[in-house]
Protein backbone atom coordinates (compact mmCIF):
# COMPACT_ATOMS: atom_id res chain seq x y z
CA UNK A 1 0.00 0.00 0.00
CA UNK A 2 1.70 3.52 -1.32
CA UNK A 3 2.05 5.66 1.86
CA UNK A 4 -0.44 8.51 0.57
CA UNK A 5 -3.28 6.28 0.34
CA UNK A 6 -2.94 4.94 3.78
CA UNK A 7 -2.55 8.48 5.10
CA UNK A 8 -6.14 9.38 4.24
CA UNK A 9 -8.68 10.19 7.15
CA UNK A 10 -11.28 8.27 5.53
CA UNK A 11 -9.62 5.14 5.13
CA UNK A 12 -8.23 5.40 9.08
CA UNK A 13 -11.93 6.08 10.00
CA UNK A 14 -12.99 2.73 8.09
CA UNK A 15 -10.46 0.74 9.67
CA UNK A 16 -10.90 2.22 13.20
CA UNK A 17 -15.18 1.08 11.83
CA UNK A 18 -14.13 -2.47 10.71
CA UNK A 19 -11.95 -2.94 13.95
CA UNK A 20 -15.27 -2.22 16.43
CA UNK A 21 -17.08 -5.07 17.43
CA UNK A 22 -20.63 -5.54 15.42
CA UNK A 23 -23.56 -4.91 17.66
CA UNK A 24 -26.59 -6.08 16.01
CA UNK A 25 -29.87 -3.66 16.93
CA UNK A 26 -27.21 -0.94 17.75
CA UNK A 27 -26.38 0.38 14.32
CA UNK A 28 -27.17 4.00 13.25
CA UNK A 29 -26.21 3.59 9.18
CA UNK A 30 -28.74 1.43 7.12
CA UNK A 31 -28.55 -0.42 4.27
CA UNK A 32 -31.49 -0.97 1.83
CA UNK A 33 -31.54 -1.48 -1.85
CA UNK A 34 -34.40 0.83 -2.34
CA UNK A 35 -34.32 4.33 -4.59
CA UNK A 36 -34.46 7.16 -3.44
CA UNK A 37 -37.91 8.07 -4.11
CA UNK A 38 -38.92 4.93 -2.56
CA UNK A 39 -37.08 5.97 0.44
CA UNK A 40 -39.16 8.82 0.87
CA UNK A 41 -42.53 7.10 0.11
CA UNK A 42 -41.23 4.97 3.49
CA UNK A 43 -40.65 7.89 5.42
CA UNK A 44 -43.66 9.67 4.36
CA UNK A 45 -46.02 7.19 5.87
CA UNK A 46 -43.60 6.96 9.03
CA UNK A 47 -41.33 3.77 8.07
CA UNK A 48 -37.44 3.88 8.33
CA UNK A 49 -35.05 1.03 6.41
CA UNK A 50 -32.76 -1.05 8.47
CA UNK A 51 -30.98 -3.15 6.82
CA UNK A 52 -31.50 -5.82 4.00
CA UNK A 53 -32.39 -9.33 5.60
CA UNK A 54 -32.58 -12.83 4.11
CA UNK A 55 -34.00 -16.34 5.04
CA UNK A 56 -33.67 -19.51 3.22
CA UNK A 57 -34.71 -22.77 3.32
CA UNK A 58 -33.74 -26.50 2.00
CA UNK A 59 -35.83 -29.75 1.92
CA UNK A 60 -35.36 -32.91 -0.84
CA UNK A 61 -37.34 -35.56 -1.87
CA UNK A 62 -36.39 -38.91 -3.57
CA UNK A 63 -39.31 -39.17 -6.13
CA UNK A 64 -40.64 -42.98 -6.70
CA UNK A 65 -42.23 -41.76 -10.24
CA UNK A 66 -45.48 -43.31 -9.38
CA UNK A 67 -47.55 -40.44 -8.72
CA UNK A 68 -49.78 -41.70 -6.02
CA UNK A 69 -51.73 -39.90 -4.09
CA UNK A 70 -49.32 -40.16 -1.21
CA UNK A 71 -45.73 -39.09 -3.22
CA UNK A 72 -47.97 -36.00 -4.33
CA UNK A 73 -48.30 -35.44 -0.84
CA UNK A 74 -44.77 -36.30 0.29
CA UNK A 75 -43.53 -33.25 -2.70
CA UNK A 76 -46.14 -30.92 -1.51
CA UNK A 77 -44.67 -30.77 1.74
CA UNK A 78 -41.42 -30.77 0.96
CA UNK A 79 -42.10 -27.56 -0.80
CA UNK A 80 -44.07 -25.98 2.14
CA UNK A 81 -41.16 -26.91 4.61
CA UNK A 82 -38.42 -25.16 2.40
CA UNK A 83 -40.83 -22.15 2.49
CA UNK A 84 -41.71 -22.27 5.89
CA UNK A 85 -38.00 -22.42 7.17
CA UNK A 86 -36.94 -19.31 4.56
CA UNK A 87 -40.04 -17.30 5.92
CA UNK A 88 -39.27 -18.10 9.53
CA UNK A 89 -35.48 -17.25 9.33
CA UNK A 90 -36.30 -14.25 7.96
CA UNK A 91 -39.13 -13.18 10.17
CA UNK A 92 -36.63 -14.20 13.30
CA UNK A 93 -33.85 -11.96 11.62
CA UNK A 94 -36.22 -8.96 12.26
CA UNK A 95 -37.32 -9.76 15.93
CA UNK A 96 -33.20 -9.20 16.13
CA UNK A 97 -33.06 -6.36 14.31
CA UNK A 98 -36.17 -5.11 15.96
CA UNK A 99 -37.95 -4.33 12.58
CA UNK A 100 -41.35 -4.84 12.09
CA UNK A 101 -41.59 -5.90 8.70
CA UNK A 102 -39.51 -6.34 5.21
CA UNK A 103 -40.81 -4.79 1.94
CA UNK A 104 -39.88 -5.80 -1.74
CA UNK A 105 -38.74 -8.85 -0.39
CA UNK A 106 -37.73 -11.12 -3.22
CA UNK A 107 -39.55 -14.89 -3.22
CA UNK A 108 -37.71 -17.95 -5.04
CA UNK A 109 -37.77 -20.87 -4.79
CA UNK A 110 -34.83 -23.03 -6.90
CA UNK A 111 -35.14 -26.42 -7.76
CA UNK A 112 -30.84 -28.03 -7.70
CA UNK A 113 -29.66 -31.36 -9.07
CA UNK A 114 -30.83 -34.45 -6.81
CA UNK A 115 -34.30 -32.87 -5.89
CA UNK A 116 -32.88 -30.57 -3.81
CA UNK A 117 -35.43 -27.77 -2.97
CA UNK A 118 -34.04 -24.15 -1.85
CA UNK A 119 -36.20 -21.41 -1.11
CA UNK A 120 -34.55 -17.96 -0.62
CA UNK A 121 -36.40 -14.32 1.27
CA UNK A 122 -34.57 -11.29 0.80
CA UNK A 123 -35.54 -7.39 1.16
CA UNK A 124 -35.39 -4.61 3.25
CA UNK A 125 -36.08 -4.50 6.85
CA UNK A 126 -38.09 -1.45 8.35
CA UNK A 127 -39.15 -0.11 11.66
CA UNK A 128 -41.34 2.21 12.32
CA UNK A 129 -39.71 5.64 13.18
CA UNK A 130 -42.02 6.49 15.93
CA UNK A 131 -41.96 3.45 18.29
CA UNK A 132 -44.32 2.41 20.92
CA UNK A 133 -48.36 1.38 20.03
CA UNK A 134 -48.12 -2.68 20.56
CA UNK A 135 -45.98 -5.37 19.14
CA UNK A 136 -47.02 -6.17 16.19
CA UNK A 137 -45.65 -9.62 14.49
CA UNK A 138 -43.47 -8.76 11.76
CA UNK A 139 -44.41 -8.76 8.64
CA UNK A 140 -42.67 -10.17 5.55
CA UNK A 141 -44.11 -8.98 1.70
CA UNK A 142 -43.13 -9.16 -2.10
CA UNK A 143 -45.36 -5.46 -2.23
CA UNK A 144 -42.87 -2.70 -3.36
CA UNK A 145 -42.16 0.17 -1.14
CA UNK A 146 -44.86 1.84 -3.33
CA UNK A 147 -47.24 -0.41 -2.57
CA UNK A 148 -46.49 -0.68 0.58
CA UNK A 149 -46.71 2.90 0.84
CA UNK A 150 -50.11 2.92 -0.93
CA UNK A 151 -51.19 0.25 1.08
CA UNK A 152 -51.03 2.07 4.29
CA UNK A 153 -52.35 5.45 3.13
CA UNK A 154 -55.71 3.37 2.08
CA UNK A 155 -56.19 1.97 5.36
CA UNK A 156 -54.73 -1.42 5.18
CA UNK A 157 -51.98 -2.62 6.25
CA UNK A 158 -49.28 -6.18 5.33
CA UNK A 159 -49.69 -8.81 7.96
CA UNK A 160 -47.36 -11.38 5.77
CA UNK A 161 -46.31 -13.42 2.92
CA UNK A 162 -49.03 -16.30 3.17
CA UNK A 163 -48.25 -19.47 0.65
CA UNK A 164 -50.50 -22.72 -0.53
CA UNK A 165 -48.95 -26.03 -2.32
CA UNK A 166 -50.77 -28.98 -3.72
CA UNK A 167 -49.74 -31.48 -6.31
CA UNK A 168 -52.12 -33.78 -8.25
CA UNK A 169 -50.92 -36.86 -10.06
CA UNK A 170 -53.25 -38.00 -13.33
CA UNK A 171 -54.52 -41.04 -14.27
CA UNK A 172 -52.60 -42.10 -17.90
CA UNK A 173 -55.13 -41.83 -20.69
CA UNK A 174 -56.17 -44.53 -23.17
CA UNK A 175 -54.03 -44.94 -26.60
CA UNK A 176 -56.33 -42.96 -28.42
CA UNK A 177 -56.58 -39.98 -26.59
CA UNK A 178 -52.85 -40.06 -26.11
CA UNK A 179 -52.12 -39.98 -29.40
CA UNK A 180 -54.56 -37.27 -30.35
CA UNK A 181 -56.65 -39.34 -32.44
CA UNK A 182 -60.04 -39.05 -30.61
CA UNK A 183 -62.01 -37.58 -33.39
CA UNK A 184 -65.15 -35.93 -30.87
CA UNK A 185 -64.84 -32.82 -28.79
CA UNK A 186 -65.13 -33.78 -25.12
CA UNK A 187 -64.44 -32.22 -21.73
CA UNK A 188 -62.38 -34.79 -20.05
CA UNK A 189 -64.07 -34.43 -16.47
CA UNK A 190 -61.83 -36.90 -14.59
CA UNK A 191 -58.59 -34.74 -15.43
CA UNK A 192 -60.57 -31.19 -15.12
CA UNK A 193 -62.08 -31.96 -12.05
CA UNK A 194 -57.86 -32.82 -10.53
CA UNK A 195 -56.36 -30.06 -11.60
CA UNK A 196 -59.60 -27.82 -10.46
CA UNK A 197 -59.56 -29.77 -7.07
CA UNK A 198 -55.69 -29.22 -6.77
CA UNK A 199 -55.94 -25.20 -7.32
CA UNK A 200 -58.59 -24.85 -5.35
CA UNK A 201 -56.48 -26.79 -2.60
CA UNK A 202 -53.54 -24.72 -2.89
CA UNK A 203 -56.00 -21.57 -2.56
CA UNK A 204 -57.73 -22.99 0.38
CA UNK A 205 -54.16 -23.69 2.25
CA UNK A 206 -53.20 -20.46 1.53
CA UNK A 207 -56.53 -18.78 3.09
CA UNK A 208 -55.95 -20.57 5.96
CA UNK A 209 -52.60 -19.07 6.46
CA UNK A 210 -53.70 -16.15 5.81
CA UNK A 211 -57.11 -16.58 8.57
CA UNK A 212 -54.26 -17.82 11.03
CA UNK A 213 -52.63 -14.50 11.02
CA UNK A 214 -55.75 -12.94 11.66
CA UNK A 215 -56.02 -11.68 8.37
CA UNK A 216 -58.81 -9.45 6.27
CA UNK A 217 -58.08 -10.42 2.85
CA UNK A 218 -55.37 -11.55 0.58
CA UNK A 219 -53.82 -9.33 -2.14
CA UNK A 220 -51.43 -9.89 -5.41
CA UNK A 221 -52.37 -13.28 -5.36
CA UNK A 222 -50.24 -15.58 -7.61
CA UNK A 223 -51.73 -19.02 -8.78
CA UNK A 224 -48.00 -21.01 -10.26
CA UNK A 225 -48.31 -24.35 -11.80
CA UNK A 226 -45.78 -26.65 -13.44
CA UNK A 227 -45.11 -30.08 -13.38
CA UNK A 228 -43.11 -31.77 -10.99
CA UNK A 229 -40.11 -32.24 -13.35
CA UNK A 230 -39.68 -33.22 -17.34
CA UNK A 231 -39.90 -37.01 -16.18
CA UNK A 232 -43.26 -36.56 -14.28
CA UNK A 233 -45.16 -34.14 -16.67
CA UNK A 234 -48.69 -35.83 -15.70
CA UNK A 235 -47.81 -34.36 -12.24
CA UNK A 236 -48.35 -30.96 -11.53
CA UNK A 237 -47.15 -28.84 -8.52
CA UNK A 238 -49.49 -25.56 -7.60
CA UNK A 239 -47.79 -22.70 -5.67
CA UNK A 240 -50.31 -20.02 -4.75
CA UNK A 241 -48.83 -16.51 -3.12
CA UNK A 242 -50.23 -13.76 -1.95
CA UNK A 243 -49.68 -11.08 0.84
CA UNK A 244 -52.26 -10.85 3.41
CA UNK A 245 -53.67 -7.79 4.55
CA UNK A 246 -54.89 -6.36 7.94
CA UNK A 247 -58.22 -3.76 7.92
CA UNK A 248 -57.22 -0.44 10.03
CA UNK A 249 -59.69 0.61 12.23
CA UNK A 250 -61.13 3.23 10.10
CA UNK A 251 -61.39 0.80 6.91
CA UNK A 252 -60.81 1.82 3.67
CA UNK A 253 -58.78 5.71 3.11
CA UNK A 254 -60.39 7.10 -0.10
CA UNK A 255 -57.21 8.19 -2.57
CA UNK A 256 -59.63 10.66 -4.58
CA UNK A 257 -57.06 9.84 -7.11
CA UNK A 258 -57.37 12.54 -10.27
CA UNK A 259 -57.19 11.70 -14.14
CA UNK A 260 -53.87 12.65 -16.12
CA UNK A 261 -53.15 13.17 -19.77
CA UNK A 262 -49.95 12.14 -20.36
CA UNK A 263 -48.89 14.34 -23.43
CA UNK A 264 -46.35 12.05 -23.89
CA UNK A 265 -46.44 10.24 -27.50
CA UNK A 266 -46.11 6.70 -27.61
CA UNK A 267 -43.55 5.40 -29.89
CA UNK A 268 -44.27 4.36 -33.26
CA UNK A 269 -45.94 0.78 -33.74
CA UNK A 270 -47.45 0.48 -37.16
CA UNK A 271 -44.84 -1.90 -38.71
CA UNK A 272 -43.23 -2.94 -35.81
CA UNK A 273 -45.41 -5.45 -34.18
CA UNK B 1 -74.75 -21.39 -29.28
CA UNK B 2 -74.66 -25.20 -27.06
CA UNK B 3 -76.24 -25.55 -23.76
CA UNK B 4 -74.00 -25.88 -21.28
CA UNK B 5 -75.21 -28.59 -18.55
CA UNK B 6 -74.84 -27.51 -15.41
CA UNK B 7 -72.34 -28.47 -13.25
CA UNK B 8 -71.37 -28.83 -10.16
CA UNK B 9 -68.25 -27.65 -8.70
CA UNK B 10 -65.94 -29.99 -6.98
CA UNK B 11 -65.71 -30.53 -3.64
CA UNK B 12 -62.69 -28.61 -2.86
CA UNK B 13 -64.30 -25.37 -4.46
CA UNK B 14 -66.96 -25.59 -2.14
CA UNK B 15 -65.21 -26.24 0.86
CA UNK B 16 -62.71 -23.50 0.22
CA UNK B 17 -65.45 -20.66 -0.51
CA UNK B 18 -67.37 -21.47 2.34
CA UNK B 19 -64.46 -21.78 4.86
CA UNK B 20 -63.51 -18.37 4.24
CA UNK B 21 -65.38 -17.19 6.85
CA UNK B 22 -63.73 -15.90 9.96
CA UNK B 23 -65.19 -15.99 13.32
CA UNK B 24 -66.58 -13.19 13.74
CA UNK B 25 -68.74 -13.02 10.99
CA UNK B 26 -66.68 -11.14 8.90
CA UNK B 27 -65.03 -12.79 5.45
CA UNK B 28 -61.27 -13.24 4.31
CA UNK B 29 -61.13 -11.97 0.82
CA UNK B 30 -59.02 -13.03 -1.51
CA UNK B 31 -57.55 -11.35 -4.93
CA UNK B 32 -55.03 -11.33 -7.59
CA UNK B 33 -55.53 -7.72 -7.70
CA UNK B 34 -52.21 -5.22 -7.46
CA UNK B 35 -52.39 -3.05 -4.66
CA UNK B 36 -52.88 -0.40 -6.86
CA UNK B 37 -55.94 -2.30 -8.71
CA UNK B 38 -57.45 -3.33 -5.40
CA UNK B 39 -57.60 0.33 -3.77
CA UNK B 40 -59.27 1.54 -7.14
CA UNK B 41 -61.88 -1.14 -6.73
CA UNK B 42 -62.59 -0.06 -3.18
CA UNK B 43 -62.60 3.50 -4.08
CA UNK B 44 -65.56 2.71 -6.68
CA UNK B 45 -67.67 1.47 -3.91
CA UNK B 46 -67.17 -2.32 -4.46
CA UNK B 47 -65.83 -5.15 -1.90
CA UNK B 48 -63.18 -7.57 -3.29
CA UNK B 49 -65.07 -10.88 -2.32
CA UNK B 50 -62.74 -13.39 -3.33
CA UNK B 51 -60.70 -14.98 -6.07
CA UNK B 52 -62.74 -17.34 -8.19
CA UNK B 53 -61.93 -19.47 -11.13
CA UNK B 54 -63.41 -21.96 -13.45
CA UNK B 55 -61.40 -24.88 -15.86
CA UNK B 56 -61.97 -27.31 -18.07
CA UNK B 57 -59.72 -29.39 -19.74
CA UNK B 58 -61.46 -30.37 -23.30
CA UNK B 59 -60.51 -32.70 -25.79
CA UNK B 60 -60.65 -30.34 -29.49
CA UNK B 61 -61.62 -32.71 -32.01
CA UNK B 62 -60.45 -33.37 -35.09
CA UNK B 63 -62.00 -32.52 -38.54
CA UNK B 64 -61.23 -32.83 -42.00
CA UNK B 65 -59.73 -30.00 -44.18
CA UNK B 66 -59.61 -29.63 -47.81
CA UNK B 67 -55.95 -28.27 -48.96
CA UNK B 68 -57.24 -25.80 -51.17
CA UNK B 69 -60.65 -24.76 -49.31
CA UNK B 70 -60.95 -21.61 -47.46
CA UNK B 71 -63.85 -22.77 -44.35
CA UNK B 72 -65.10 -22.18 -41.34
CA UNK B 73 -64.19 -25.81 -38.98
CA UNK B 74 -67.33 -25.61 -36.92
CA UNK B 75 -66.16 -28.38 -35.36
CA UNK B 76 -63.15 -26.86 -33.96
CA UNK B 77 -64.86 -23.60 -33.25
CA UNK B 78 -67.71 -25.39 -31.31
CA UNK B 79 -64.62 -26.95 -28.74
CA UNK B 80 -63.02 -23.42 -28.26
CA UNK B 81 -66.06 -21.70 -27.54
CA UNK B 82 -67.51 -24.38 -25.38
CA UNK B 83 -64.60 -25.04 -23.32
CA UNK B 84 -64.09 -21.24 -22.50
CA UNK B 85 -67.99 -21.15 -21.49
CA UNK B 86 -67.65 -24.09 -19.42
CA UNK B 87 -64.97 -22.52 -17.78
CA UNK B 88 -66.75 -18.75 -17.41
CA UNK B 89 -69.47 -20.84 -16.22
CA UNK B 90 -67.68 -22.13 -13.28
CA UNK B 91 -66.52 -18.96 -12.55
CA UNK B 92 -69.40 -17.32 -12.27
CA UNK B 93 -70.85 -20.68 -9.92
CA UNK B 94 -68.50 -19.80 -8.06
CA UNK B 95 -68.71 -16.13 -7.62
CA UNK B 96 -72.61 -17.17 -7.10
CA UNK B 97 -71.59 -18.73 -3.91
CA UNK B 98 -69.54 -15.74 -2.80
CA UNK B 99 -72.75 -13.65 -3.41
CA UNK B 100 -71.32 -11.76 -5.62
CA UNK B 101 -72.74 -8.23 -7.84
CA UNK B 102 -69.86 -9.22 -10.49
CA UNK B 103 -66.53 -10.42 -11.58
CA UNK B 104 -63.39 -7.56 -12.37
CA UNK B 105 -60.26 -8.51 -14.02
CA UNK B 106 -61.50 -12.13 -15.90
CA UNK B 107 -58.24 -13.44 -17.52
CA UNK B 108 -58.92 -16.22 -20.05
CA UNK B 109 -55.98 -18.55 -19.82
CA UNK B 110 -55.44 -21.50 -22.22
CA UNK B 111 -52.55 -24.10 -21.27
CA UNK B 112 -51.11 -26.91 -23.02
CA UNK B 113 -49.70 -29.78 -21.16
CA UNK B 114 -47.51 -32.55 -22.58
CA UNK B 115 -49.44 -35.17 -21.83
CA UNK B 116 -52.26 -34.23 -24.28
CA UNK B 117 -52.32 -33.71 -27.74
CA UNK B 118 -55.33 -31.73 -29.10
CA UNK B 119 -56.02 -31.66 -25.07
CA UNK B 120 -56.07 -28.08 -23.85
CA UNK B 121 -57.17 -27.06 -20.30
CA UNK B 122 -59.35 -23.92 -20.98
CA UNK B 123 -58.97 -21.28 -17.31
CA UNK B 124 -60.97 -18.53 -15.90
CA UNK B 125 -60.40 -16.43 -13.25
CA UNK B 126 -61.04 -13.17 -11.64
CA UNK B 127 -61.82 -12.03 -8.44
CA UNK B 128 -65.76 -11.14 -7.27
CA UNK B 129 -66.84 -7.91 -6.03
CA UNK B 130 -69.40 -6.91 -4.23
CA UNK B 131 -71.32 -3.04 -3.79
CA UNK B 132 -70.93 -1.63 -0.69
CA UNK B 133 -74.54 0.29 -0.69
CA UNK B 134 -75.84 -2.91 -0.83
CA UNK B 135 -77.49 -2.23 -4.51
CA UNK B 136 -77.78 -4.81 -7.22
CA UNK B 137 -75.16 -5.29 -9.92
CA UNK B 138 -76.67 -8.42 -11.90
CA UNK B 139 -77.10 -8.29 -15.65
CA UNK B 140 -79.92 -8.85 -17.95
CA UNK B 141 -79.38 -12.49 -17.62
CA UNK B 142 -79.47 -12.46 -14.00
CA UNK B 143 -75.63 -13.25 -13.38
CA UNK B 144 -73.27 -11.36 -12.01
CA UNK B 145 -71.40 -8.75 -14.59
CA UNK B 146 -68.27 -9.96 -15.44
CA UNK B 147 -65.24 -7.89 -16.92
CA UNK B 148 -61.44 -8.22 -18.22
CA UNK B 149 -61.03 -4.74 -17.44
CA UNK B 150 -57.91 -3.71 -15.24
CA UNK B 151 -58.86 -2.11 -11.42
CA UNK B 152 -57.84 1.01 -12.98
CA UNK B 153 -59.90 1.00 -15.76
CA UNK B 154 -63.23 -0.57 -13.74
CA UNK B 155 -62.84 2.82 -12.14
CA UNK B 156 -62.76 5.17 -14.44
CA UNK B 157 -65.32 3.38 -16.32
CA UNK B 158 -67.91 3.66 -13.20
CA UNK B 159 -66.45 7.75 -13.05
CA UNK B 160 -67.40 8.14 -16.78
CA UNK B 161 -71.23 6.47 -15.78
CA UNK B 162 -71.03 3.45 -17.77
CA UNK B 163 -71.20 -0.15 -16.07
CA UNK B 164 -69.83 -3.47 -17.05
CA UNK B 165 -72.59 -5.86 -17.79
CA UNK B 166 -70.50 -8.99 -18.95
CA UNK B 167 -67.74 -10.44 -20.77
CA UNK B 168 -68.62 -10.81 -24.35
CA UNK B 169 -66.70 -13.31 -26.76
CA UNK B 170 -66.85 -14.51 -30.08
CA UNK B 171 -64.31 -16.93 -31.87
CA UNK B 172 -64.50 -18.55 -35.28
CA UNK B 173 -61.50 -20.73 -36.08
CA UNK B 174 -60.40 -21.10 -39.60
CA UNK B 175 -58.71 -22.78 -42.21
CA UNK B 176 -57.21 -20.72 -44.78
CA UNK B 177 -56.76 -22.17 -48.12
CA UNK B 178 -53.43 -23.39 -49.74
CA UNK B 179 -52.74 -22.02 -52.67
CA UNK B 180 -52.31 -24.09 -55.89
CA UNK B 181 -49.17 -24.83 -57.63
CA UNK B 182 -50.02 -22.92 -60.89
CA UNK B 183 -51.16 -20.01 -58.95
CA UNK B 184 -48.24 -19.29 -56.67
CA UNK B 185 -46.22 -19.81 -59.92
CA UNK B 186 -48.09 -17.38 -61.77
CA UNK B 187 -47.31 -14.96 -59.10
CA UNK B 188 -44.11 -15.46 -58.33
CA UNK B 189 -41.84 -12.55 -58.80
CA UNK B 190 -44.30 -9.77 -58.60
CA UNK B 191 -46.41 -8.07 -56.20
CA UNK B 192 -50.03 -8.55 -56.29
CA UNK B 193 -53.00 -9.25 -53.49
CA UNK B 194 -53.81 -12.55 -53.16
CA UNK B 195 -57.48 -12.63 -53.05
CA UNK B 196 -58.13 -15.90 -51.51
CA UNK B 197 -56.02 -15.10 -47.97
CA UNK B 198 -57.23 -12.14 -48.09
CA UNK B 199 -61.01 -13.17 -48.39
CA UNK B 200 -60.90 -15.96 -46.08
CA UNK B 201 -59.03 -13.96 -43.08
CA UNK B 202 -61.33 -11.28 -43.55
CA UNK B 203 -64.03 -13.23 -43.33
CA UNK B 204 -62.95 -15.25 -40.39
CA UNK B 205 -62.81 -11.94 -38.52
CA UNK B 206 -65.66 -10.84 -39.34
CA UNK B 207 -67.50 -13.85 -38.45
CA UNK B 208 -65.63 -13.77 -35.11
CA UNK B 209 -66.44 -9.85 -34.38
CA UNK B 210 -70.38 -10.80 -35.33
CA UNK B 211 -70.67 -13.12 -32.53
CA UNK B 212 -69.35 -11.39 -30.00
CA UNK B 213 -71.94 -8.49 -31.01
CA UNK B 214 -74.55 -11.04 -30.34
CA UNK B 215 -73.49 -11.72 -27.47
CA UNK B 216 -73.63 -7.83 -26.52
CA UNK B 217 -76.67 -7.89 -27.89
CA UNK B 218 -78.50 -10.41 -25.41
CA UNK B 219 -76.84 -8.60 -22.56
CA UNK B 220 -78.72 -5.41 -23.89
CA UNK B 221 -75.31 -3.27 -23.84
CA UNK B 222 -75.29 -0.14 -25.27
CA UNK B 223 -71.67 -0.54 -26.74
CA UNK B 224 -68.19 -2.94 -25.84
CA UNK B 225 -65.16 -1.74 -24.97
CA UNK B 226 -61.98 -2.95 -25.13
CA UNK B 227 -62.23 -5.39 -27.65
CA UNK B 228 -59.33 -7.44 -28.44
CA UNK B 229 -58.93 -9.43 -31.46
CA UNK B 230 -56.48 -12.33 -30.97
CA UNK B 231 -55.41 -14.31 -33.87
CA UNK B 232 -53.66 -18.03 -32.84
CA UNK B 233 -52.74 -21.25 -34.26
CA UNK B 234 -52.91 -23.27 -30.85
CA UNK B 235 -51.74 -26.70 -32.33
CA UNK B 236 -53.40 -26.50 -35.43
CA UNK B 237 -50.34 -25.66 -38.10
CA UNK B 238 -50.09 -22.24 -40.18
CA UNK B 239 -53.43 -22.65 -42.29
CA UNK B 240 -55.76 -23.21 -39.02
CA UNK B 241 -56.39 -20.07 -36.75
CA UNK B 242 -58.74 -18.95 -34.67
CA UNK B 243 -59.67 -15.46 -34.37
CA UNK B 244 -60.85 -14.68 -30.71
CA UNK B 245 -62.72 -11.58 -30.27
CA UNK B 246 -62.93 -10.81 -26.84
CA UNK B 247 -64.36 -7.28 -25.02
CA UNK B 248 -66.50 -6.02 -21.80
CA UNK B 249 -70.29 -4.93 -22.56
CA UNK B 250 -71.13 -1.75 -21.49
CA UNK B 251 -74.62 -0.09 -20.59
CA UNK B 252 -74.52 4.00 -19.79
CA UNK B 253 -75.88 4.75 -16.13
CA UNK B 254 -76.08 8.67 -16.24
CA UNK B 255 -77.11 11.16 -18.09
CA UNK B 256 -73.78 12.79 -18.98
CA UNK B 257 -70.01 10.96 -19.69
CA UNK B 258 -68.41 14.23 -18.32
CA UNK B 259 -65.78 13.55 -16.13
CA UNK B 260 -62.95 15.99 -14.95
CA UNK B 261 -60.70 17.41 -17.64
CA UNK B 262 -57.79 15.30 -16.86
CA UNK B 263 -54.49 17.03 -16.13
CA UNK B 264 -52.06 17.42 -18.96
CA UNK B 265 -49.14 15.82 -17.74
CA UNK B 266 -45.38 15.52 -19.17
CA UNK B 267 -43.03 12.82 -17.51
CA UNK B 268 -39.83 14.04 -17.21
CA UNK B 269 -37.48 10.64 -16.60
CA UNK B 270 -38.71 8.77 -19.61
Amino acid sequence: MSPALSSAPGIEAALAALRSPFVPGDQTTFISDLTVGELVLLEEIGYRPVDIVSGAGTASWNPQFTTSATEGNMWGRAIATAIDHARSGIVEELHRRRADGVVAMRFELERERANLLTCTMLGTAVQRISRGSGDEHPFATTLSARDFHLLVRGGYRPSGIVIGVSVVGFAARSAAQSLGLARDNAELSDQTTALYSAREQAMEMMEREAQGLGADGVVEVQLQERPVNALLTHAVEFIAVGTAVHRGPKGHQALAPEFQLTLDDQPDTTFDR
Amino acid sequence: MTDIPQQQLPEDALRRLRESEIPGGRRLFTSDLTVNEFLLVEEAGFTPLGLVMGSSIYQIGLQTRKWSQSTELDKLTQAMYTARELAMTRMEEEADVLGADGIVGVRLDVNYYEWGKSTAEFIAVGTAVKAKDGSSWRNAEGKPFTSDLSGQDFWTLLHAGYAPLGLVLGTCVYHVAHRTLLGTMGAAGRATELPNFTQALYDARERAMTRMEEEATRLQADGIVGVQLVEKSHMWGSHTIEFLAIGTGVRSISDDHVVPPPVPVITMDR
